[in-house]
């Protein structure tokens, strides 16, 4: 890991992609005077309060509880119904080489987890996803995705948590409420949280 | 209880206060005041908290009136708040500087708060929306503003002085390295010149025409980003993350503006000019 400094009042803690959720639960249990712990791909940035210098000990801090935070972080599990009938279910099963069968077998069988959130609120990458629905994103984002598409790009599944526009490969929806500004959280997926998708069986 | 009423939002006018921190780690932009000392000037006109909820304007255009009276407003340009009779209105002056000047009201404004903040976040709908000609406002406390407040101008003595606190031509901005700062290849010890383009709003301030080029690698792993955060675009622009931007960007990071600097990017106006000016902190 690498402790960066990011402006005046914040800190980049560069690391590699399996290391992101153990030190920002090593964060969170370390830097309570912290006002934003956020996520990336391969970061995590630790922002205080504007003109207060972040503490010259954090890399100390999180080497010290890292390991642990990771292995007991909190295991928030949460099974997503999805009818698979999304409108690029059968180009993904080409470009994939797979039947729609083993297309939606390979989405739901995996045990994916919150990487962490961004593009919108309550977007969150899932990571775990199968490696053979590993896709680049579609080259044309589409200008409307409707909320509740489940979809696939890259090495991640999302769910569009409201309608936005997104380049990712729908594969499916879900009638799970994801983003709700009357709730705390607002969000339904928190970094950290394990995800199964089950699919709804035709009536 | 006493109400405000907007007559004429201009270009833009949107509630802000203090911003929702603590959520990025969900998505959810800090938001907030772009300027947020000016917003406190405002509120300490007519007495009220630093971040208490108040209106930013953009390039003025802006006109309120008192439903009942008196009710006491503090712009950010002036240095005595104003008084309105019931009925009477407020006119902000239409101006390119300030870009962004605030107005408060005296006891507060009543205004539902979304996750924390009554903070119109302009990337992602929350908060309320933007102000619209017709739009009514509860005032949550109108009586003893005055104990704070020595002396007022009425609505027509008020100049509310097309600005004069920040002619900045040129602004500079100081900047800290950023993650990514090797991808500049340049001579850092000078200040880096751009032109700050009409391309810019809350959620970011573009800056065009400047040195750099783009070396940047094919893919770049989306990071986590701030208020503040300089990412380098595909053509050697830079985009200069606002308070309503992304929580998280796949583009490189190549500075940081330095807190002290953050309330003037809500200040910089399309068209004019800009240096950035890296600084490190380590030294």
């Amino acid at each position: 890991m690498e402790v960066l400094p990011y402006g005046s009042s914040a800190v980049l803690v560069q690391c590699q992609a399996t290391e992101t959720l153990g030190l920002y639960n090593a964060a969170r249990a370390q830097l309570p005077q912290a006002i934003d712990i956020s996520l990336g791909e391969q970061a995590v940035l630790i922002t205080f309060d504007r003109g207060q210098r972040p503490p010259d000990d954090i890399r100390e801090r999180l080497e010290a509880t890292a390991l642990i935070a990771h292995t007991h972080h909190s295991q928030r599990r949460l099974n997503i119904p999805v009818t698979y009938d999304g409108e690029d279910l059968e180009e993904v099963a080409t470009l994939t080489r797979l039947t729609i069968s083993e297309l939606i077998e390979a989405h739901s069988s995996s045990d994916l987890t919150v990487a962490f959130t961004g593009f919108a609120p309550g977007f969150a990458y899932l990571t775990g996803l199968d490696s053979r629905l590993h896709l680049p994103r579609r080259s044309q984002p589409r200008p409307k995705v409707p909320a509740g598409s489940v979809a696939i790009a890259a090495t991640y599944s999302a769910v569009y948590p409201r309608e936005s526009p997104g380049g990712w490969w729908l594969i499916g929806r879900t009638d799970k409420t994801l983003f709700d500004l009357d709730s705390t959280p607002p969000t339904l997926l928190a970094p950290g949280a394990k995800i199964r998708f089950e699919p709804v069986t035709d009536r | 209880m006493t109400a405000i009423l907007i007559v004429d939002p201009g270009v833009q006018s949107l509630i802000q206060d203090g911003g929702r921190p603590g959520l990025a780690h969900l998505g959810i932009a800090h938001s907030g005041a772009y300027d947020l000392p000016a917003l406190a000037l405002a509120n300490a006109l007519v007495g009220n908290r630093p971040t208490a909820p108040g209106i930013e304007t953009l390039l003025g255009g802006l006109r309120i009136c008192a439903e009942d009276g008196p009710v006491v407003v503090g712009i950010s340009t002036d240095v005595i708040p104003i008084q309105l009779a019931a009925g009477e209105t407020l006119r902000i002056p239409r101006s390119p500087r300030p870009l962004r000047s605030y107005v408060a009201i005296g006891g507060g404004l009543q205004i539902d708060e979304q996750l924390g903040s009554c903070s119109t976040d302009i990337m992602s709908g929350i908060g309320p929306k933007p102000l619209q000609a017709g739009d009514r406002m509860l005032i949550r406390n109108t009586a003893p503003v005055s104990s704070t407040v020595l002396a007022c101008n009425t609505a027509a003595d008020s100049v509310a002085r097309a600005d004069t606190n920040k002619p900045t031509d040129n602004e500079t901005l100081r900047v800290y390295r950023g993650p990514e700062i090797d991808l500049i290849a340049l001579d850092l010890s000078t200040p880096l010149a751009f032109t700050v383009s009409a391309h810019s709003d809350r959620r970011g301030l573009r800056l065009t025409g400047g040195p750099t080029k783009t070396n940047s690698p094919a893919h770049h792993p989306s990071q986590p980003t701030r208020f503040g955060a300089v990412q380098l675009l595909p053509n050697g622009d830079l985009l200069v993350l606002g308070p309503d931007g992304p929580t998280t960007g796949g583009y490189p990071i190549v500075a940081v503006v330095v807190d002290e600097d953050l309330p003037h990017l809500g200040q910089l106006v399309p068209g004019s000019a800009v240096s950035l000016r890296i600084e490190n902190p380590l030294l």
